[in-house]
């Protein structure tokens, strides 16, 4: 036995299970941090909610009382969530990135390609010991010889380098 | 390097040659034209699709109009603008050019194994 709410939703009232409300937000709360900073963000919700609304419309004009988990579920599947866009696989990746415990080194660099993406990896191309210096230097693009210096100095004066480059190694991944 | 991610970045590359093909047969909206897309055996989702087109509004390449809709709220159908049409002729010499230059590289290695195995020993 399952409430039933009212929601005004696009023009339409729509009368939808208080779960599948929360599936709903959700779902909008996710496209809303997706566009965070597309330019025409509320542009693009609108229409992907709109379009949500029409949905809504046909199945209720079918014969449903009410909008239910289901139906809200089916509807995301076929909209598809954020981390299945085309093509934002990048856009994506910085943003679980950000979550997760720093994996990653990089951040959105400002240029034109909004979907540029600056992380750290290993380079296994230019490496004495795993390969993370030859990284860190490509990423600050630099010389690697000058971070393998600073490193060797930084080891050895306070001794806590060493366990830095094996927390790297083992968090970065390999660049292809 | 995995399949998928080279696979969807080839994609990625002609979604908005195809959105502007299906356009510019005439006025579209958006479900619309993931229906022929997928008539085409090009799926994508509908949420690829948005930002795409408002990306190309802004862009000056579309335009749209509202219809109003019995079955809902009303809807928008897009068009090529002149502007748009003259984008679309652009990508569809660069399209055919790539086209053709993949074509004929992936075909000349397969001519260069066959000659290969007719010069083996039987």
């Amino acid at each position: 036995m399952k409430q039933v709410i009212n929601i005004n939703f696009h023009g339409q009232v729509v009368p939808i299970e208080v779960s599948a409300f929360d599936l709903l937000k959700n779902y909008t709360a996710s496209l809303a941090r997706f566009f965070e900073n597309e330019e025409g963000k509320e542009e693009i919700i609108n229409d992907i909610e709109s379009r949500i609304g029409e949905l809504f419309q046909e199945r209720l004009k079918k014969g449903a009382t009410c909008i239910t988990d289901d139906d809200v579920n089916a509807i995301i599947k076929s909209m598809g969530r954020p981390e299945e866009f085309d093509g934002e696989e990048e856009k994506v990746a910085t943003k679980l990135s950000e979550t997760s415990s720093g994996k990653s080194a990089g951040a959105d660099s400002q240029s034109t390609d909004t979907n540029t993406l600056r992380r750290l990896y290993r380079d296994e191309n230019n490496k004495v010991l795993g390969g993370v210096c030859g990284g860190l230097a490509r990423y600050f693009r630099t010389d690697p010889v000058i971070v393998r210096v600073i490193f060797a100095v930084v080891s050895l004066a306070f001794g806590t380098g060493i366990l830095a480059y094996i927390i790297l190694d083992c968090c970065t991944k390999q660049r292809f | 390097m995995n399949i998928e991610n080279t696979a969807s970045q080839m994609r990625k590359g002609v979604l908005e040659f195809c959105i502007l093909s299906v356009i510019k047969q005439g006025e579209a909206y958006p479900s619309d034209i993931i229906e022929k897309m997928k008539a085409a055996n090009l799926n994508i989702f509908e949420g690829t699709l948005y930002p795409l087109l408002t990306r190309l509004k802004n862009a000056e390449f579309l335009t749209y109009r509202w219809i109003e809709s019995n079955s809902g709220p009303p809807r928008k159908y897009f068009m090529l603008t002149e502007k748009g049409a003259a984008f679309y002729k652009e990508l569809e010499a660069t399209w055919n050019e790539l086209a053709n230059a993949v074509q004929a590289l992936s075909k000349a290695e397969q001519e260069y194994t066959t000659s290969n195995d007719f010069n083996q020993p039987e």
